[in-house]
């Protein structure tokens, strides 16, 4: 199949023409937009709320007077801003360090020939989907012996280079033509020049999939930082002392503390999905596929 | 590699050197984090434990117990949620993904705005997805006032603690959670099939609901092999919404108990007493998840290869 009839969409669909059928398809994707964004908006939404209103029955749509009382307040209760922190280097450092690893390691999957190429791919494959939990005691234990424990280089270091990032690095790899690698060396760039201003600038899309993967993924994780800083709470990034927050207010049920907390901690990951989305779909799209 | 690459012996040697530094950073890294612990934890299931201790072999003793009452009992339970779980998600979200993409495949205009919006709750952590439907689907809640509004429901709405249907609960928050995925993946899927398929089944009379049927899915096996193969996978390692929202024991009543929220308690000690915990026989169940997740891929993957037809 040729990519020119590959991209070319049905032109006509007279039978969903402005029949009463089409507009109730219409309304269905309507009503699931709106299902797949209420929840974010009630979120929002109560944590403008003063606490009388959160809690009042039936519900208030919309605060009277929206107030960011409930923001300075939860930055109070939990120290927020360091948890904050701690979650940016997570994710930071994470996503930055994959993305190299992913890269050089793919290349070289896709562009080298080695030994046990073949069996090294195939490990990396068979492990990819593995449950995290299966290895977290022994992991535990691992970080412990290297000192890394109740520390934020406990929570990084262990991430630093995972499977998926390598298969999708050299999925998109193996696209890029020889000819242009070889050129650059015939050029005289050395292999990790030939990587970073060849390679990489022809697979940007993949590596723009690859950072919001990463960084969302890590933004979000729970259970190994929960387990590695041992109940430091200084090192807490914002999902764990949100969490801290809900158990403390299941009691009292500040509702809108929390929404405040989780809006705040929402934020990042949604950023970079609205800048990175495009490239995201696509490459979805081409590593889904192809199964 | 092209030929000229390799025409001079020293070229060769240093690209081979070059590959090993590529690959050695990711490797032992991987290695150490991932590869190492897994073989300890498969090599320790054969093992019996004493708290974090190690004591002596004892073969397949582990395996024997976890098949044995009242071990058994709770990982039937927990392997019986997880099967409803993954065929709850096929339904819900899966075949109402293909729906909606087919739809967004025929509508000219905003079809990547919804893709868009469609995948936006997936960017959530688990832990904000379960505050936020704890709160909505409270007593007093707006999920209950809706429902009662419309006549659907009366009196208090007491889902998340009702052992007929908190699990359901749980299934339609992940369902909801990431039902962007599938819309994204069978569009592309579809877009992939080319024009003059659908153009020769109109001009045989096809409408557009048989054209999903005779045309669409045939060609949209590799799409559907994709999502049933991530289902899989997602559905088996389900922790994070349960624990957030059910707690570790999978309340109310183990109702929602999970395989991994069974391994949670076994390992890090919340079944039986408190603090005890039984690490051989977790490490038995890890071993026969990862079989389970392993052996379970491998065959789909392979089953729907022998499905694809070839356009």
């Amino acid at each position: 199949m040729n990519t020119a009839i590959a991209d070319r969409r049905p032109l006509e669909a007279p039978r969903f023409k402005a029949t009463p059928a089409s507009a109730l398809l219409v309304l269905v994707i309507i009503v699931v937009a709106v299902i797949a964004a209420f929840p974010l908006a009630w979120m929002i939404l109560t944590s403008l709320k003063t606490p009388q209103e959160t809690m009042q029955v039936p519900p208030v749509w919309l605060p009277a007077a929206p107030s960011l009382d409930a923001y300075t307040e939860v930055a109070e209760v939990v120290s927020l801003g360091r948890s904050f922190l701690n979650s940016a280097v997570i994710a930071l450092v994470t996503t930055v360090a994959i993305i190299v690893t992913s890269l050089m390691a793919g290349y070289a999957f896709a562009k080298y020939e080695f030994r046990y190429k073949e069996a090294l791919f195939a490990l990396l494959i068979a492990t990819m989907f593995l449950p995290p939990i299966v290895t977290l005691i022994p992991l535990y234990r691992i970080t412990g012996y290297l000192g890394l424990n109740a520390s934020l280089a406990g929570v990084i270091v262990p991430n630093l280079a995972n499977a998926f990032g390598i298969f999708l690095m050299r999925q998109f790899i193996k696209g890029v033509p020889d000819e242009l690698i070889e050129a650059a060396r015939v050029d005289g760039a050395s292999e990790l020049r030939v990587l970073f201003q060849i390679v990489a600038p022809a697979v940007m899309p993949a590596i723009a999939a690859l950072v919001l993967f990463a960084f969302v993924y890590h933004w979000n994780s729970y259970l190994w930082p929960l387990t590695v800083l041992q109940g430091s709470a200084d090192q807490y990034p914002i999902v764990i002392s949100l969490s801290r927050l809900l158990s403390y207010n299941r009691g009292a049920m500040n509702t809108g503390l929390v929404m405040a907390g989780a809006t705040l901690a929402v934020l990042p990951p949604v950023l970079l999905f609205v800048i990175l989305q495009r490239f995201f779909v696509d490459s979805v799209v081409s590593s889904g596929v192809k199964g | 590699m092209s030929d000229a690459a390799n025409r001079t012996e020293p070229a060769r040697l240093s690209r081979h050197l070059a590959a090993l530094g590529f690959v050695l950073p990711a490797l032992l890294i991987y290695g150490l984090f991932v590869l190492y612990p897994l073989l300890t934890s498969l090599w320790g299931s054969l093992f019996e434990w004493r708290g974090l201790r190690q004591l002596d072999f004892s073969g397949i003793d582990n395996y024997l117990r976890l098949f044995t009452f009242p071990n058994s009992e709770k990982l039937f339970g927990a392997l019986w949620h997880n099967v409803a779980w993954f065929f709850g998600i096929m339904l819900f979200q899966n075949g109402f993904g293909l729906v909606l993409a087919y739809l967004l495949f025929w509508s000219k205009k905003g079809a990547s705005f919804f893709q868009s919006v469609f995948f936006f709750p997936a960017v959530l952590s688990p832990v904000i997805v379960g505050a936020l439907w704890r709160l909505l689907l409270a007593p007093n809640g707006v999920a209950e006032w809706m429902l009662n509004g419309l006549g659907l429901h009366e009196g208090r709405l007491t889902v998340l603690g009702d052992s007929n249907w908190a699990l359901w609960v749980l299934i339609a928050i992940d369902a909801w959670n990431w039902m962007g995925l599938p819309v994204l993946i069978f569009t592309a899927g579809l877009r992939q099939i080319s024009y003059e398929v659908f153009e020769a089944a109109r001009i045989d009379g096809a409408g557009t609901t048989r054209m999903l049927t005779t045309v669409a899915l045939p060609l949209l096996v590799p799409s559907i092999s994709s999502v049933t193969t991530l289902s899989f996978i997602n559905t088996f390692n389900q922790f994070d919404i349960v624990y957030v929202m059910q707690g570790v024991q999978g309340n109310p009543n183990f109702s929602t108990d999970t395989l991994v929220t069974y391994f949670y308690r076994l390992a890090f000690g919340a079944e039986g007493a408190v603090g005890i915990t039984d690490i051989g026989l977790a490490l038995a169940l890890g071993t026969m998840l990862f079989l389970l997740l392993s052996v379970g891929t491998l065959l789909l993957l392979r089953a729907f290869d022998r499905a694809t037809v070839q356009p």
